[in-house]
């Protein structure tokens, strides 16, 4: 990974790029792990026979993974001294067991703060039945003398 | 109930870098933040949480010797038909990161509650509640608010 992409190009930021694109196949697996990893024992997260007999197709992953998706396309791009400051995310369908999802950004908006260079960038995940997840999420990073 | 407020709860353990690792792994995120101690002490004073992790930590065991706690959210305690929670939006502000060896408590509010509604998975009400979350040291590292949409699904005809 090359470390802090984004400060390294600070001057070629501008409103309108777009991000490299992220792409997540869901496996069984990453699911099951997931739900270990956050503790969130909804039944809809691990029992099959129970979410098919709701209606479902298969299990649904949580809200936490929907964001940790968010995180990743921005923070993958933008490197990983960038801090995390704010992320508006808005539900829009589940994400199955099965699902490849991919994930797309844009930079919306760049002003400084306190010397502190605040990235706003526009994501969307979606799967073949269409959007998942919007989000809009805010970057904070320090600019440092190379 | 508009204005109510949970109780302050403290999380059950400290946040630690083998759950962070693990969690990490499942969503295959490779930041050296989360993995790399040299790179995390010289960005943030050490290994840091994903945000997404934030209120996983605050989740209560499903077993331990002396009886599970229960999982009380504030959104469950008002008094609305909805057995089923769909997660609608979340807004959350980040202060400083979650560092390894900090234990999180969590409070939270009531912010507002809807009319009934009928959506595409049911009838229910959209729950507004406010979550702040603190160190042991009593700063503020996030702040969010979340919605919830409280439904019965609409029986087939």
């Amino acid at each position: 990974m090359t470390a802090d992409a984004a400060l390294a190009n600070w001057d070629a930021l501008k409103v309108g790029q777009v991000l490299p694109p992220l792409r997540f196949e869901i496996s069984s697996r990453h699911a099951m792990m997931h739900v270990g990893a956050n503790r969130d024992y909804m039944r809809d997260h691990y029992d099959l026979d129970y979410v098919r007999s709701r209606g479902h197709p298969q299990l649904y992953v949580n809200t936490l993974f929907h964001q940790s998706l968010v995180d990743r396309l921005v923070i993958d791009w933008s490197g990983p001294s960038a801090f995390l400051a704010r992320r508006r995310l808005r539900m829009l369908g589940p994400l199955y067991v099965g699902d490849t999802v991919h994930g797309s950004g844009e930079v919306t908006n760049l002003r400084t703060e306190c010397g502190a260079l605040l990235i706003d960038v526009k994501v969307l995940l979606v799967t073949t039945r269409g959007p998942s997840a919007e989000a809009e999420v805010t970057l904070r990073m320090a600019r440092v003398s190379p | 109930m508009v204005g109510s407020h949970g109780p302050l709860r403290e999380a059950e353990m400290a946040v630690s870098e083998a759950f962070i690792q693990y969690y990490c792994s499942t969503v295959e995120d490779a930041n050296p933040s989360y993995w790399l101690e040299e790179f995390a002490r010289r960005t943030w004073g050490g290994i840091v949480a994903p945000p997404a992790m934030l209120q996983s930590w605050i989740i209560p065991l499903a077993w331990r010797p002396d009886g599970a706690r229960k999982i009380d959210v504030l959104a469950f305690r008002v008094p609305l038909p909805g057995a089923y929670p769909v997660n609608v939006s979340t807004d959350t502000e980040f202060f400083e990161p979650v560092r390894v060896g900090d234990l999180i408590s969590f409070g939270e509010e009531l912010l507002a509650v809807s009319e009934e509604r009928t959506t595409g998975v049911g009838i229910g009400h959209f729950v507004t509640t406010a979550m702040k979350f603190y160190n042991q040291h009593g700063r503020l590292l996030a702040r969010a608010t979340n919605v919830l949409f409280r439904y019965d699904p609409v029986p087939a005809r």
